[in-house]
């Protein structure tokens, strides 16, 4: 959190604002007819759906099967559509509409905020900014491990670094509030009252058992993760690669779960008059055959193990050393989506740094 | 341009895959449009021979089915395997893998001898197959697509990545991770069917055949770590995929 504050070059606000007065203001929005979408119970897990009512909100349950990135760049996304008739009109497309997230944890505030480098620093994608535009992101704080395969205190993600509007921390009868942009201070609509530095030293007090608990409960991270560029880096060859890639599926949920993953794949689809038609994105991922194959029919990646270490690569080494931060949040889906539990960026990373050592 | 003329042929399978055609709705008048149908028996009594699309469902299980396969194949220009029968010999397979004499009793009693009944083939072991629309039936969207690209002189898309990911992408609770976990095909098995069977509570029984580069050491891994029994096993696989049905 301290990140965020230096990252906009001061002190974020902090509220105490009263549970039941903030879920009011929540449920008055959503009969005023604003979208929120908020965890709720799906089966045995959780997932992202709309919600007619706050009472409807998973608080502190498993991550969602599917991240927060799915608001933002969903798994299906028209671009523009076409017309070739006498002349050819082609209509850029753009959808976005206001929409309220409420239940954020961490791990996809984090996710969101690489994703925000990745499409607005270098290449601005109008599809992604618009719909982030839209987004009001209410996350809420994580005071017991979500999961068995999440490990967000591993990866320096266990409190949001930046990408939300507005931030809760649950103390009892009050939220904690923090503020992190203008839409955040004006959804609040002037509830509770600017928190004293008693309550901000009670936070403080609470994060710091909660970290305690975090690092007994979460499994460990055996090198730091300051060195987990590095650590890949020199173990390009090791057998690891093969030995998980011999029991991998290539299946790409790894990909499809995760809040970072980004790559896409364009395709137009043509009407049977074949005058009309789309050219719309769908989610890709680099596990996947068809990502790896090119035009000519070559797969640049044949291989299960090599397409693992290249996601792995991805997430602690490239992104890494590109944008100075891990692109992995330590949610633990994809350990979790994994049916034969080969893709686990930290067990993957523990298994390279013992046998590294052992050599 | 002269439209292209189509004809769809059934050969050993419940002709849903047609059905699937003709229920398109106003789409199926979109389709007349653009392609003139020469030869469609679950929507018209005309049978022209003159052909440049011939779409064909359903498996080869004799031995008249074998030259009436050759015959459509010269006249095609293009063929197209629709639907599971036709692409890996669907459930019509499942015959093979029991005793001949049995099961031609067991189906035609004393009248066995009437019918030349063979071990069932998809189309693709007698003749070459253009492209393969897979699924049990069709899917109707994939289907249009399928034309719409064809007649565009776009390559048809067939997606090779497996059913997880649009499972994943409806945002699903994994079979396998439910509270009474359900054996599926998932992982192995050609995606395009925007998981519809996962979505609807059930397994995936692998209709649309398997990825090219499916990793069965990783299922039989999975399914042994699920206790399923290796009879099981054979039969889950049976189902559509008996044949183990690989289309590159």
């Amino acid at each position: 959190m301290d990140q965020a504050e230096s990252r906009r070059g001061g002190r974020l606000e902090k509220y105490l604002v009263a549970k039941t007065s903030f879920l009011k203001l929540v449920d008055e929005q959503i009969k005023e007819g604003k979208e929120v979408v908020a965890p709720v119970r799906q089966e045995n897990q959780a997932n992202f759906r709309r919600i007619k009512s706050t009472a409807e909100i998973l608080w502190g349950g498993p991550q969602t099967v599917v991240s927060a990135k799915s608001f933002v760049f969903p798994p299906k996304e028209e671009l523009l559509n076409y017309e070739t008739n006498d002349e050819v009109r082609v209509q850029p497309r753009v959808e976005a509409k206001p929409l309220i997230l409420l239940g954020v944890h961490s791990c996809d505030i984090n996710g969101m905020a690489l994703l925000d480098k990745v499409f607005t620093e270098k290449n601005l994608d109008e599809n992604y900014v618009k719909k982030r535009e839209n987004l009001t992101v209410i996350g809420v704080e994580c005071l017991e491990p979500c999961s068995p395969e999440s490990f967000c205190y591993r990866k320096d993600s266990v409190l949001p670094w930046d990408g939300f509007d507005l931030f809760l921390t649950d103390l009892g009868k009050n939220f904690f509030v923090e503020v992190g942009s203008a839409k955040g201070e004006s959804f609040l609509s002037g509830l509770g009252k600017k928190a004293t530095q008693a309550d901000v030293d009670r936070v403080k007090k609470i994060r710091r058992e909660r970290d305690a608990k975090f690092d007994e409960k979460q499994r460990k991270l055996k090198p730091k993760l300051s060195d987990l560029p590095v650590l890949l880096k020199e173990n390009y060859n090791s057998p690891v690669w093969a030995e998980r890639g011999a029991r991998c599926f290539g299946c790409g949920s790894c990909n499809m779960v995760c809040p970072t993953c980004y790559c896409f794949d364009v395709r137009d689809c043509v009407e049977l008059d074949l005058k009309h038609g789309i050219r719309a994105r769908w989610w890709d991922g680099c596990m996947l055959t068809d990502f790896t194959r090119i035009a000519t029919g070559e797969i640049f990646r044949e291989d299960r193990g090599a397409r693992l270490r290249h996601r792995t690569y991805r997430k602690d080494y490239y992104l890494f050393e590109k944008w100075g931060k891990s692109f992995c949040t330590g949610c633990g889906r994809c350990g979790k989506a994994c049916l034969t539990k080969v893709v686990d960026p930290l067990d993957i990373a523990n298994e390279i740094y013992e046998r590294s050592r052992s050599r | 341009m002269a439209k292209p003329k189509v004809a769809f042929f059934d050969f050993t399978c419940c002709e849903g895959c047609q059905l699937t055609v003709l229920s398109l709705g106003d789409k199926l008048l979109d389709l007349f449009e653009s392609v003139e149908v020469v030869n469609f028996r679950e929507a018209s009594s005309y049978k022209g021979q003159d052909y440049d699309i011939a779409f064909v469902e359903g498996s080869i299980a004799s031995s008249k089915d074998i030259e009436r396969i050759k015959e459509i194949r010269k006249r095609a220009k293009v063929l197209v395997a629709l639907g599971a029968c036709a692409h890996t010999a669907g459930v019509n397979a499942i015959r093979n893998f029991h005793n001949q004499q049995e099961i031609r009793k067991m189906v035609y009693g004393d009248k066995a001898w009437v019918f030349d009944s063979i071990l069932a083939q998809p189309i693709d072991a007698i003749v070459r197959v253009d492209y393969y629309i897979p699924e049990c039936p069709i899917d109707k969207e994939e289907f249009l697509r399928f034309v719409s690209q064809l007649l565009n002189n776009m390559k048809p898309f067939l997606p090779d990545y497996p059913v997880c990911v649009e499972c994943k992408m409806k945002g699903n609770v994994c079979n396998y991770h439910k509270p009474n976990p359900i054996i599926c095909l998932g992982p192995v098995t050609r995606g395009g069917c925007g998981a519809i069977c996962p979505s609807a509570g059930n397994a995936c029984e692998g209709c649309r055949g398997l990825i090219p580069d499916a990793n069965l050491e990783a299922m039989e891994w999975l399914l042994n770590e699920y206790g399923v029994s290796a009879e099981d096993k054979f039969r889950f696989y049976r189902m559509y995929n008996g044949l183990m049905g690989m289309k590159k």
